[in-house]
């Protein structure tokens, strides 16, 4: 008997496993590209310019999306992100959570937590929902509305407190950009108010449609250095003790995208195959891509491998992938960000 | 009935052992080797106790009363774990 972290030792030996046997245990599938916010960073396209998708013809059928949850669970998968957009959006969301834990898989749902109310949580409880990661832009409305062109911070931390409330296994996603940096301790504290456990992410990233704009409001360089001094900045030092370069992309890792793409990740944009056209365990062996990834090895990661800020490095293949088109590369910020690490972990010993 | 693993317990095979996740009831992890993990993995409410020991011994090479023995007694302990109905 051990807990059902991932870091207990038989999970985490289990998933160390999986991870040689490149057996996609943690994919991800985009069940929409419909949302009801208009967040500027949004890496789908641009919905300050648009509201919904111009491509909705090309969105998985209801009846494609549970074929692709049975081919998750066929090729091994144990946990699903249910993704978007927004998730909750989706008229048939409750089918594909029961669809998912009648395959006896864990269901998560990544979510912006707006339409989650009491009565849908009790829904999603009934249909088999095991967890939810909720995105939080803001500690204050205003500066929430500001990034996602809605109101909704009451809401977001609503649904953490009824998630909570529930028995769900929550996670407060921090999004971390430039107009709610001064909130971050706000933000925290409204988390560790309310008993949820919290993750914080920088990452922003070019649109996988190539429209300007998504990085306008990432933070940066003088913004790192300001976090890192701060009262917060421990949860923002990175110590890269095995000078690890890869991820689990490919290996534990999968995405579908909500038009069935298939990609190693859902954060690295690199097409696989389409599950429209293809068996996934056929794009999953078979894929080209996939195989590249998986026989990386150190030395392809060329600029990597004579970098001196290395040891303080947290990349990202797939943001990387996303912003420059090398998956093996780095990105301005990613080495900015090593360096300044470096230079003042430097600096205090 | 025949025993059937409920419906909201997770699990997935790795390899040849079994990883189950039971996030609802006594929320604790359990891996199951390959033995057991082939008699889990036909816990489908289709097969009795006596056709569970006849694939074992068939792919294990035991005598089926020893099989139906080592059945009886993984059964009794996945219900004590509450993973299973029947």
């Amino acid at each position: 008997m051990h807990d059902l972290k991932p870091s207990s030792s038989l999970v985490a030996n289990l998933i160390a496993k999986a991870h040689s046997n490149h057996q996609p245990l943690f994919p991800t599938l985009e069940i929409t590209q419909i949302c009801n916010l208009a967040c500027k960073h949004c890496y789908n396209f641009d919905r300050t310019k648009q509201a919904t998708p111009n491509n909705q013809q090309e969105h998985m059928s209801s009846a494609q999306i549970e074929n692709a949850i049975e081919q998750l669970r066929d090729l091994g998968a144990l946990w699903i992100n249910l993704s978007g957009g927004e998730p909750l959006t989706h008229p048939d969301i409750l089918r594909f959570v029961n669809k998912a834990s009648e395959c006896h898989l864990i269901p998560r749902l990544k979510t912006n937590g707006l339409l989650f109310d009491e009565a849908m949580a009790e829904r999603l409880k009934r249909a088999g929902l095991k967890g939810l990661d909720v995105s939080i832009y803001g500690a204050s409305e205003e500066t929430y509305e500001k990034f996602t062109k809605r109101p909704g911070k009451e809401k977001a931390f609503n649904a953490l407190k009824i998630a909570k409330e529930k028995g769900f296994d929550i996670s407060a996603s921090i999004i971390i950009h430039k107009l709610n940096l001064s909130e971050l301790s706000q933000m925290i504290s409204q988390c560790q108010k309310l008993g949820v456990k919290f993750q914080l992410s920088d990452e922003i990233t070019e649109r996988y449609d190539k429209s300007p704009g998504a990085r306008d409001y990432e933070i940066d360089g003088n913004d790192m250095k300001m976090l890192l001094s701060s009262e917060h900045g421990q949860l923002f030092k990175y110590k890269n003790h095995e000078q690890g370069l890869q991820c689990s992309c490919a290996k534990t890792v999968i995405g579908i995208g909500f038009d069935g793409s298939v990609y190693p990740c859902i954060g690295a944009p690199i097409l696989a195959g389409n599950i429209k056209e293809q068996a996934l365990a056929e794009i999953w062996k078979n894929s080209p891509v996939f195989s590249k990834i998986r026989n990386l090895r150190k030395e392809d990661f060329k600029s990597c491998n004579t970098c001196d800020f290395i040891d303080h490095c947290n990349r990202s293949s797939g943001g990387i992938y996303a912003n420059t088109g090398d998956y093996c590369g780095c990105d301005s910020k990613t080495l900015e960000f090593s360096r300044i690490r470096s230079m003042l972990s430097n600096n205090q010993s | 009935m025949n025993p059937k693993v409920k419906s909201d317990i997770s699990w997935q095979r790795i390899g040849t052992e079994v990883l189950i996740m039971d996030t609802t009831y006594l929320k604790q992890a359990h891996s199951l080797n390959s033995t057991a993990a082939l008699v889990w993995q036909h816990l489908n409410g289709k097969n009795s106790p006596k056709q569970l020991a006849s694939i074992l011994s068939e792919e294990f090479e035991i005598d089926e009363s020893s099989a139906l023995n080592d059945v009886e007694a993984l059964l009794e302990r996945f219900r004590k774990l509450q993973l299973i109905e029947g």
